[in-house]
């Protein structure tokens, strides 16, 4: 493993998390530091308040306390939109695709967000915009071929089978060229084959230098794509380290009893 | 592609009024033409995924606006139009703002509850703006020729400014993130889309052309009252716009045009318009969402299965 | 006028209040578990007073029992609505919007068309008045006060400590896990619409006798039902409750000052003011 000389600033680092929603702690004083180019894993039995700590970090839900530091600067409290445009991606685990449009349509929405036309100039279909727009489809096309779906361009995202539709969640959160991925379950229901393509994509996407977050519960996965991982149980974090030093961990153990999944 | 549609949808604004030419069915033509225009302004809120309640009080505020800026300023009606329908985007903006951060449902409560104060408030005001008996002898718009004919003509080119911006903005990139953030607010957002401010310029847009469809209505009209604007009204357009078929620009041209003739005829059944076109808006959206678009497509495919006959799409 | 006849207002704030609480309640109820509004709401407590009216009036049936009779059909109309129409369009917003409207308009177009839109009349059965504070107070008023606040200390007890006011509560708040738990959702969709159509009846029964029957009685409670519930929260009973009184107040006020047009005005001007200030109303925890 590199040991650069001086520690680069971590992509993303939360301090000090938390969530409260009636009289529960969803999450509870959480601290993350997430260095550049890595694949760092989340997980944690159901309802640890995985996927929460994601909609804190995009700002899809409020924060009751605690700070979070995207690329070094304060982005707590910041509105998805504002995120995502500084190169904070994320899937969602119950997919939120586009449904009435097609592979290739998807994929460019992803990228209006961020490469955005003045309304009256594509009214009026400007040359401007309309360069910009074939750029993007370029662009589109290019991270389709990526990943392998482009013979899939012009089918309906509702028509989609689950994997691929899962991968079309990935194609649409990489559109906007994003600094960071926070992929949320994007194993779940897939089937043997399908896991280890998939696992291909990741490794093609971090080749990019695309830090990513993972969220899973299929611990072979985490165990050969993430170089560190932390264990939520209950909104609070109980072991951080690499895969070995996690699994050795008691308290992991006893949060995970009775799993059979878990197989060290 | 588009160029085509044009040049057939001018031919049929030209040649039709000069064909109709009898004044009650020129009538008809031209409350045709505004009630499409209304359906379609209407939906363009619908593909951002929510409901206007309140489409015929920004009609009547085009409407009021344009009559008392000629009636009492003296302003003339080709001034008054565009400025009505100004108006009514601006009063979108300051009530979309509020509302439209939110959630779906206090957009329908907000539109709802301004168009019921809009009545209240047009009802009110007897001297400024007639109170109840509303305003009369509103002047047509100046250098236009009289008679129902050159009025039908004019009206045929506020339809095809109103269909060729509108059908624009829905091919046009805005269009598509519209109907991205129906599909999905929450993933528009999390790509980068500030959905409010785009919901925002839908809402606006939208009222712009009830607006100025208002002002067109009531130079037309020359009598206007509150009860013209109702909330009644507006769910009259919400049923323009569905029974048509929602699903394509084209429906709620075809569910309107269907609609405003069919009234000519069960008009005088009172009441039972009332019954049949509520149970039309419940029985579309329970068993035939497509609307009457979508009624054609089967019975063609119905067509197909009996016969075998292959009809070209 | 001599004095500012404040007992008066106040009689006819409580009045108001829980005129509209009741109808504003039954939208609450079905809005927190069919995210939509029932834009048929009001037209059910219309459908409730003609029924009274027939009942009472054209059949010669006692009040009380035509009471009883028309509170039970507008629930048995609940149960048959919600699961002919209101559950084929589970989930989808803007269908069961639109149906709902479609249904306000049919409905009062059919009772129009047999009733005509000759206001009518139910003669009260609590003639008389009293003095209270220098004002005197119809009988009548007292039965609606007294009764309004029965049942709205009823349905506040029944959600709150209940087992199917619980189940009601959980389905509300995270439907997905409610089913987890055991919880049969279609079950509590039928209770909604029997507990939410019951309770505009019951407001038809109070009311009724006070004011005019016509096909539009229905519009003004549901106008002022939902501002009622974005003013107090929605799906809380408790804001409900508050924000209920809060416009019945503010309307007797208003309306005894200036007029009930302006009392209105008054009412939408707060609709405003809230959405743009604390659109989550003004008590945000659920019930």
């Amino acid at each position: 493993m590199n040991a650069p000389a001086s520690n680069p600033p971590p992509v993303l680092e939360i301090q000090g998390l938390t969530r409260h929603f009636g009289g529960l702690a969803a999450v509870s004083d959480l601290d993350l530091m997430i260095r550049p180019g890595e694949c760092f894993g989340l997980i944690g039995p159901n309802g640890a308040g995985k996927t929460t700590v994601f909609n804190l970090i995009s700002g899809v839900l409020p924060l009751t306390r605690g700070q979070v530091l995207f690329q070094g600067e304060n982005v707590t409290g910041s509105p998805p939109y504002a995120l995502a445009r500084k190169g904070l991606a994320r899937t969602f685990q119950i997919m939120a695709l586009f449904q009435s449009f097609t592979v290739l349509e998807n994929v460019l929405l992803g990228t209006y967000g961020i490469v955005r036309v003045n309304p009256l100039a594509a009214l009026f279909n400007t040359p401007h915009s309309r360069k910009i727009e074939k750029e993007q489809k370029e662009h589109a096309l290019e991270l389709l071929r990526f990943l392998g779906i482009e013979r899939l361009r012009d089918e309906v995202a509702r028509n989609l089978p689950l994997g691929h539709q899962r991968i079309l969640e990935m194609a649409v959160a990489l559109a906007g060229s994003p600094k960071m991925l926070l992929l949320d379950e994007p194993f779940s229901g897939l089937s043997g084959e399908e896991t280890r393509e998939m696992m291909g994509r990741i490794g093609k996407i971090r080749e990019g230098k695309t830090t990513i977050m993972l969220v899973e519960h299929n611990i072979r996965v985490v165990m050969d794509l993430c170089d560190r991982i932390a264990v939520l149980n209950f909104g609070r974090k109980i072991a951080e380290g690499s895969f070995e030093e996690v699994s050795r961990n008691p308290e992991v153990i006893k949060a995970y009893l009775g799993t059979k999944r878990y197989a060290a | 592609m588009k160029r085509n549609e044009f040049l057939i949808l001018l031919a049929v604004l030209v040649i039709l009024p000069y064909l109709i030419q009898d004044p009650y069915w020129l009538h008809v033509y031209i409350i045709t033409c505004l009630n499409i225009c209304l359906a379609v302004s209407l939906r363009v809120v619908w593909n951002v995924g929510l409901l206007s309640c309140g489409h015929a009080a920004f009609m009547g505020l085009g409407a009021y606006t344009s009559s008392l800026l000629a009636l009492k300023v003296g302003i003339s009606p080709w001034l008054g139009m565009p400025l009505g329908a100004l108006l009514s985007a601006v009063v979108a903006l300051g009530l979309g703002y509020p509302a439209l951060r939110l959630t779906g449902i206090y957009f329908v409560i907000l539109s709802f509850a301004f168009n019921e104060v809009f009545f209240l408030i047009t009802t009110r005001l007897r001297e400024f703006a007639g109170g109840p008996s509303g305003l009369v002898s509103i002047p047509r718009p100046d250098g236009l020729p009289p008679g129902k004919l050159a009025y039908a003509y004019f009206v045929s080119a506020v339809f095809l400014i109103t269909v060729v911006v509108l059908l624009r903005f829905e091919r046009s990139r805005v269009g598509r993130i519209w109907l991205a953030i129906r599909d999905t607010d929450l993933r528009s957002r999390c790509v980068g889309l500030q959905t409010t401010h785009y919901k925002l310029f839908a809402f606006a847009v939208s009222c712009f052309f009830a607006g100025l469809i208002g002002g067109v209505y009531a130079h037309y009209i020359t009598f206007i009252s509150p009860s013209d604007f109702t909330i009644w009204q507006s769910v009259y357009i919400q049923l323009y716009m569905i029974v048509g078929g929602v699903g394509s620009f084209l429906g709620p041209i075809v569910g309107s045009a269907f609609l405003t003739v069919l009234t000519e005829f069960i008009r005088a059944a009172g009441p039972l318009q009332s019954v049949v076109y509520g149970i039309m808006m419940a029985a579309v959206m329970l068993f035939l969402p497509g609307g009457l678009i979508a009624l054609g497509g089967h019975l063609s495919g119905l067509l197909k299965k009996k016969t075998g006959v292959v009809k070209n799409s | 006028m001599d004095t500012f006849p404040a007992m008066q207002v106040f009689t006819n704030g409580v009045v108001l209040s829980c005129y509209y609480i009741l109808v504003a309640l039954g939208l609450n109820l079905i809005m927190g578990i069919m995210h939509i509004v029932n834009f048929a709401q009001g037209t059910v407590y219309m459908l409730s007073a003609m029924a009274l009216y027939i009942l009472c009036v054209e059949l010669g049936i006692h009040y009380l029992l035509s009471g009883a009779i028309s509170i039970v059909l507008t629930a048995l109309l609940g149960v048959v609505m919600e699961r002919f129409l209101f559950r084929r369009l589970l989930g989808q917003f803007l269908p069961s919007l639109v149906m709902s409207l479609g249904l306000l308009l049919a409905i009062e177009g059919a009772v129009w068309l047999r009733f005509g839109i000759i206001s009518k009349a139910i003669p009260g059965i609590f003639p008389g008045t009293f003095g209270v504070f220098g004002a005197s107070i119809s009988y009548e008023r007292l039965v609606v006060i007294i009764g309004g606040l029965i049942l709205i200390g009823g349905l506040f007890l029944f959600i709150r400590h209940t087992k199917a006011g619980r189940a009601i509560r959980a389905v509300e708040q995270d439907r997905e896990a409610a089913i987890l738990h055991g919880i049969e959702i279609s079950a509590i969709c039928r209770l909604v619409f029997i507990v939410s159509f019951g309770l505009s009846a019951a407001a038809a029964f109070l009311v009724s006798p006070m004011l005019v029957i016509d096909p539009n009685i229905g519009h003004i409670p549901l106008l002022k039902g939902l501002v009622i519930i974005v003013l107090g929260g929605m799906g809380s009973v408790t804001g409900t409750l508050a924000g209920g009184f809060i416009i019945g107040f503010i309307e007797s006020v208003a309306g005894s000052v200036f007029d009930t047009t302006i009392a209105s005005i008054f009412s939408f001007i707060i609709l405003m003011v809230i959405l743009l200030i604390r659109p989550s109303g003004l008590l945000p925890y659920r019930m």
